[in-house]
């Protein structure tokens, strides 16, 4: 089996937004429309003059709460764990908006839908990585198979993450070091 | 506030004065097994016109108003499709009994079948609001809320189709939901200020909001004018819907979601 999710390594991530740029390019959104999106970690975690952030999109949750809360039934997921949204379907009642911890599905206003990360699944289906996942720079956002890849030493609810193992967000973290200190003694 | 969100403050909130007048013409139904009259049939045109209202602004929360039908796709697992179909039975037994008053062959059953759909309708509303992203609210809570407004604007505006005799039922019903709903309402933010920094933001939310105190000053009105043994005020139910509406334009403007603190404290 095959389990695919995004694994976001805030300690390489420089907050270039190139994983963001990338994705509205592959699909072209609308002005104003993120799929993924930068989150600078509060000061209260990350209490440091250096700052780190998490890349994030779509968590492609084991049971998503998009899914389970959609109407008309526009969220499907496959056998690979991604959760994919069918924009013909979507009738734009924005429930999955409300039911999704992460805030990931988004309101196209001008097209009546929702829309979200597709994990770029037709890339995936031909041997290509995710549009965000190629972009990265620094290989801070990797695409990871949880049934085969070797994850250990990532977290699942990292600090400034909710904790809601109810949905089980796929994505997997490697949080941020203390940034190297230079002291010049007196 | 979100002015798309205006469709279903109006949807939840006139489906739900709906579902109180049924409930309470077929307890005085049960109760006083009272005749066809004028004014229960105009009472029944009200339910009707009321969740005709509902339905229709709640088209207008849609991107895509034409796919409505299809709202119904997802039963087996939506809490918002059961709740469709679930009024959708509600309108249809409500002009079902409608019918039957106006024909004078009132139905003792179809009244309580009505009441119990419209209740089971109101539960789906209050399962479908308890989002998975709205932490506050993950819980039973809206349908607590939600059944405070059924049993306080239901009795509320349907003193204006029974005769005087009937406000002392009417009463009955109101006194204790008026002091439990200013309650709850009063004490809920206070509770959330203890819980995650998300529902903290949601509790200080309503804290600082004109709209909940107005709401809980509606509530309080009613607890001091209801008095068990004197009739209803006319003016006293359109101050008790003037503070629902503020209550709900709250409640869907000022609970945070999970996902705004990203990169935040949790």
């Amino acid at each position: 089996m095959t389990r695919y999710a995004f694994s976001v390594n805030a300690e390489l991530c420089i907050g270039c937004s190139s994983c963001g740029m990338a994705c509205k390019n592959q699909y072209n959104l609308e002005p104003g429309m993120v799929w993924r999106k930068l989150y600078p970690l509060s000061e209260e975690i990350y209490p440091h003059k250096d700052r780190a952030f998490y890349s994030l999109a779509c968590n492609h949750c084991d049971q998503p709460a998009c899914l389970e809360g959609c109407p008309v039934g526009a969220y499907s997921q496959r056998e690979d764990g991604i959760v994919v949204h069918n924009q013909d379907t979507c009738i734009g009642c924005r429930n999955c908006l409300r039911n999704c911890p992460f805030g990931a599905p988004r309101y196209n206003e001008a097209e009546g839908h929702v829309e979200k990360c597709s994990m770029c699944w037709e890339r995936i289906d031909e041997g290509l990585l995710p549009a965000c996942v190629q972009a990265c720079p620094t290989q801070a956002l990797t695409l990871v198979d949880l049934d085969k890849d070797d994850v250990s030493g990532t977290v699942q609810y990292p600090p400034g993450f909710p904790h809601r193992p109810d949905v089980g967000p796929s994505t997997r973290f490697r949080l941020p070091t203390a940034p190297l200190m230079v002291r010049r003694d007196a | 506030m979100d002015t798309r969100e205006l469709p279903l403050i109006l949807f939840t909130l006139f489906t739900q004065i709906a579902v109180g007048m049924a409930v309470f013409a077929a307890v005085r139904q049960w109760v006083t097994v009272e005749g066809p009259t004028i004014r229960s049939r105009n009472e029944w045109i009200a339910i009707l016109v009321l969740i005709g209202l509902g339905v229709f602004a709640a088209f207008f929360h849609l991107g895509k108003p034409l796919g409505a039908i299809r709202m119904l796709a997802n039963i087996g697992s939506a809490w918002l499709s059961r709740e469709i179909l679930s009024f959708g039975i509600f309108g249809a037994l409500s002009a079902v009994t409608f019918y039957l008053v106006f024909t004078k062959a009132s139905n003792g059953w179809l009244f309580k079948v009505t009441a119990l759909v419209g209740l089971l309708a109101v539960f789906s509303t209050g399962m479908a609001y308890a989002s998975a992203g709205l932490d506050a609210i993950h819980n039973i809570l809206p349908l607590i809320l939600f059944m405070l407004t059924v049993f306080t604007l239901g009795p509320a505006i349907a003193s204006y189709f029974v005769d005087e005799k009937s406000h002392a039922g009417l009463v009955s019903i109101l006194v204790p939901t008026l002091l439990t709903s200013m309650i709850v309402r009063f004490l809920v933010p206070f509770i959330w200020l203890s819980g995650s920094a998300v529902m903290r933001t949601t509790g200080q939310n309503f804290l600082a909001s004109p709209l909940h105190w107005l709401h809980i000053v509606a509530l309080l009105v009613g607890v001091f004018v209801v008095r068990p043994g004197k009739s209803l005020p006319k003016w006293l139910p359109i101050v008790l819907l003037l503070g629902e509406l503020l209550g709900r334009i709250a409640f869907f403007a000022l609970v945070a979601s999970s996902g705004a603190n990203l990169g935040g404290m949790y």
